[in-house]
């Protein structure tokens, strides 16, 4: 009980409190700006940390996770580019429900379901990290293989109205993936281009997709005057608004939680299965897309709730869950602290002070939301005059610095492009991401396993796991064909 | 609308944000052109750049800021070193980035044993002949480990089922790096045997594939096996000349009769061609930075020996571990299907059904599928559209290239671009002009002086 109080005594000091609200609100800025990632925050202020005590390091890092997970909404919402990659499925409502005037709610809301998915995922760090963590070694490669491909078929299913169209996007994301280092070392695809030996990063990609795309679409279709966006009501709803997104905002807490403890996954893929699931199971799936409540909440809640969801296997076993818990990982070792099964034994104060700031940033990003929302709104009406060369060049910014060469800018260029074609093909940008997201990793699952298995496919329908997983994803395969088909000899 | 259009010299406030700008712009212009200045002898004279081809937060870079952070303090050099991470591709897009960088002495590169495996599993065309060698400075010991629960008790258990019934054993390495060769020296060692390699990234995950019992075996280096041990865990072998004091109770591999040293060990590189009077200055910095209390103490806590080898010290340590990663081959196995070329298959079958899908549905319904913007307009919105393409990809190349730093290039993106939308849309330059000043300068202020980033100067 002791190790508690003194855990409460480093939080609750000033100099930590004042260091969660600086790195929370730092992320929530970083987050709300295209361009510029959470992941890239957390790298570059890694080194100014090391002059800190680590729970101070650790706390001004962890908030920053949090904030910039949370942060992405605002720009989301009110440009319709993600600020970060987690806020992608944000923009189908956000966007839409901030031009027909109520800005002030899809950001209340998404605040307010960030706030509860982060709180859910602090419950499930708290009380079941051992067991969950114990759980997640039990899933070999052919189990994530099984489970990335039932989480292809889901999204394909989620976005847009062709069926067709979701696949062919999905699968050009999968093409995009292919070029670079394969699962084995080996290159691939390369063309002979040295620069291209790591294939295409994920940010210049999806800041490409986004926010060069979204730059280009609205010089194009600008009118004179740009529709501003009127603020109306207030932050808060009313308390039935809430609980009417009850069962939602679990269920999207939990499948952010799960799919945040599986490594490498993360918070994009979170809030796509989310959104995707919130969706497929609401009475009137046609209004997502058009602004609704449930899609903002999906979204939004799930993203924050694998924050906490992969902090599980970081804070009880040493591996890390995403990106940046990975960075974590280094600033823990740095300061010269022991990740790994003992940490929990040896440094208790550490995981202590992990879980309080998790918490405690969460509240203090919905208390930033609140504060400056009335502020933030107005970027909604910056003209494109200002906005436009102000983004790009925060987006060169943000891709440049993530391996100090101008190719990453390139790629976002060329990306850039290419989402705008797609918008005018009418293809959906969320498949491509996610096939360009999983591919690489159901092919590292699945080199894993064949090198275990020695070559043999068997185990993928032989392991009782995969083989549900399998299963699940042929039978909601089939059902959606089948459910696309009827649809469209009806409109036929 | 049209009677606010000439403004830009309406107000003198405003000329004086103008010249002002104008007088930050060329003073950015004398800061580009001051970078190259002449050599008279005296090194360093700006920054060195120390590449790391990993992540930030991994072994290699918090290695190096250690090193780097006491070369700071202790003023081991006239102008500090600074930490430039360009990950990716196991390490081979920084390391191919400092073998092509001008021999100046200002860039170099500190990359493990890797440089050397990466030669010889294929996966680039180059190994340390195509550098300059600075220094070794740390090395960290192999660990051979197994489930606690493993009947493979010692080194010869291991081999004797691996040679007993070969290809059963699951090894989890890192294909083509250190570990995997460390793998491959262990299974030359005894003739027959054969493990079955599985890839695994870090010490971190293939920890959790041994403890879900996907694999049996696994190399770890020496702070990563004290970090996992209490997980459940059991080394079966430490691959040094002697025990190691950090880990007394672990046997070496030449104590149970297998001949077989592997370590990993940190490297300094400099491209090929520098001055040996600028290496040495680089080295002796090093060694210094080496021998204070602060960095040992740290290498102590991370269990890196901090061994210091220059010169013919250094080629000969380089020659041996080359002679020895050369005597066993890496090469990955080929076990994955070709998916590019199903992707790419996928993908234009998918193609073509969705043009079909389309063309058909479009004969249904007269759905006018397309932007909705009226003629007149949409023409001048083409042409904005193209020219803010070619101010993008001006900027873009002008980075690229080096035309001028990243500072004048940034402000002049910003106002020349938003000056022009602004012209259109019938509004102020202005604004745009001042936002360029404001953004260009914080951001050049938070990327270069408060975080690291390598940015064109």
């Amino acid at each position: 009980m002791s190790e508690w109080l003194t855990s409460i005594q480093i939080v609750a000091a000033p100099a930590s409190l004042s260091m969660m609200m600086l790195g929370t609100a730092l992320g929530i800025i970083v987050g709300a700006i295209p361009g510029l990632s959470g992941a890239m925050l957390i790298a570059l202020s890694l080194p100014l940390t090391f002059a800190m005590q680590p729970v101070h390091a650790l706390i001004l890092l962890v908030s920053m996770y949090v904030g910039s997970v949370s942060g992405g909404l605002v720009s989301a919402t009110l440009l319709r580019i993600p600020g970060t990659p987690a806020a992608m499925m944000t923009t189908y409502d956000g966007y839409p429900m901030a031009q027909a005037g109520h800005a002030h709610r899809a950001l209340g809301l998404g605040a307010f379901a960030s706030l509860v998915g982060g709180i859910i995922g602090w419950i499930f760090l708290v009380l079941l990290a051992q067991p969950l963590a114990w759980l997640s070694l039990k899933f070999g490669p052919f189990e994530f293989l099984a489970l990335i491909l039932l989480a292809m078929v889901l999204i394909a299913i989620a976005s847009g109205n062709s069926l067709s169209k979701g696949f062919l996007a999905g699968s050009l994301g999968i093409l995009a993936a292919m070029p670079g280092t394969d699962a084995t070392g080996q290159l691939r695809w390369t063309f002979g281009v040295n620069e291209l030996d790591d294939g295409f990063k994920l940010l210049p990609v999806l800041i490409g997709l986004f926010a060069i795309n979204q730059i280009m679409s609205q010089i194009l279709t600008d009118s004179a005057k740009p529709a501003a966006i009127k603020v109306e009501g207030g932050l808060l709803l009313k308390g039935s608004h809430y609980v009417r997104q009850g069962v939602n905002l679990v269920r999207s807490s939990l499948i952010g939680v799960f799919v945040g403890i599986l490594p490498g996954v993360g918070a994009n893929i979170g809030s796509v299965v989310a959104y995707t699931a919130a969706k497929s199971l609401s009475q009137t799936p046609q209004r997502f897309g058009q602004g609704c409540d449930d899609g903002i909440v999906a979204s939004e809640a799930a993203n924050n709730a694998t924050v906490g969801g992969a902090l599980i296997p970081l804070v009880s076993m040493g591996i890390p869950g995403s990106v940046i818990d990975a960075i974590l990982l280094g600033a823990l070792t740095i300061h010269g602290l022991q990740p790994g099964p003992m940490l929990m034994e040896q440094n208790p104060e550490v995981v202590h002070v992990i879980m309080a700031t998790l918490l405690l940033s969460n509240v203090f990003m919905f208390a930033f939301m609140l504060a400056t929302s009335r502020l933030l709104s107005r970027l909604g009406n910056l003209s494109l005059s200002l906005l436009a060369p102000v983004v790009v060049s925060l987006c060169f910014v943000g891709t440049y610095a993530l391996a100090n060469r101008m190719f990453d800018v390139w790629v976002m260029l060329a990306f850039g492009l290419l989402g705008f074609a797609m918008d005018r093909w009418r293809l959906p940008l969320a498949p491509f991401v996610i096939g360009f997201v999983l591919a690489p990793l159901a092919e590292e699952h699945l080199t894993e396993g064949l090198m275990q298995s020695g070559g043999s496919w068997w185990p993928i329908v032989l392991r009782p796991l995969s083989a549900t997983f399998l299963v699940l994803a042929v039978v909601l395969l089939a059902w959606t064909v089948n459910r696309h088909r009827s649809t469209v000899i009806e409109a036929g | 609308m049209q009677r606010k259009l000439p403004h830009w010299n309406a107000s003198p406030n405003a000329m004086r944000q103008l010249s002002l700008g104008l007088l930050v712009a060329l003073l950015c212009l004398q800061l580009a052109c001051t970078g190259n200045d002449l050599d008279d002898g005296s090194y360093p004279r700006k920054p060195i750049k120390v590449i790391v081809p990993f992540d930030a937060g991994g072994g290699s870079d918090t290695f190096t800021r250690i090193i780097q952070e006491e070369v700071g303090k202790q003023h081991l050099l006239t102008q500090p070193m600074v930490v430039v991470n360009v990950p990716g591709a196991g390490g081979s897009i920084g390391s191919r980035r400092v073998k092509n960088a001008r021999p100046d002495g200002y860039t170099i590169l500190q990359l493990h044993e890797g440089l050397l495996t990466s030669k010889y599993s294929g996966n680039t065309n180059y190994g340390p002949e195509a550098f300059a060698p600075i220094a070794a400075t740390g090395s960290m010991p192999h660990i051979i480990a197994v489930l606690q629960e493993s009947e493979h008790h010692n080194l010869n258990d291991l081999l004797e089922t691996a040679s007993r019934s070969p290809d059963s054993l699951v090894f989890a390495v890192g294909l083509g790096a250190p570990s995997h060769f460390a793998a491959l020296m262990l299974q030359e060692a005894r003739p027959g045997a054969v493990f079955r390699y599985s890839q695994s990234g870090g010490g971190a995950k293939r920890f959790a594939s041994l403890l879900g019992g996907h694999t049996d075996v696994t190399t770890f280096s020496i702070a990563e096996y004290v970090e996992f041990k209490s997980g459940g865990i059991r080394a079966l072998a430490i691959l040094t000349p002697e025990r190691h004091l950090d880990a007394p109770e672990i046997p070496t591999a030449i104590e149970q009769g297998i001949d077989v040293v592997s370590t990993n060990m940190h490297f300094w590189w400099a491209p090929k061609g520098t001055d040996p009077a600028k290496i040495t200055v680089l080295a002796n910095s090093l060694k210094s930075a080496l021998d204070t209390d602060a960095v040992r103490a740290k290498l102590k806590q991370s269990l890196t020996d901090p061994i210091f080898l220059i010169g013919d010290e250094l080629q000969r340590e380089l020659s041996v571990r080359e002679r020895r990663i050369a005597s066993v081959s890496g090469t990955a196995p080929r076990v994955l299907p070709n998916l590019h070329y199903y992707s790419l298959v996928g993908s234009l079958l998918l193609g073509i059904l969705v043009c079909v899908f389309d063309r058909r549905r479009r004969g249904n319904t007269k759905d006018a599928v397309g932007i909705k913007v009226e003629n007149k307009s949409n023409r001048q919105k083409q042409i904005d559209l193209s020219v803010f393409a070619a101010l993008v990809c001006l900027y873009a190349l002008t980075l690229q290239f080096r035309w001028c730093g990243f500072l004048l290039a940034t402000f002049g993106f910003i106002a020349v671009t938003g000056g022009l939308l602004s012209v259109r849309g019938g509004k102020s330059v202005l604004p745009a002009v001042a936002t360029a000043l404001l953004l260009s300068l914080v951001l050049h202020v938070v990327f270069t002086q408060v975080l690291v980033v390598d940015f064109p100067s």
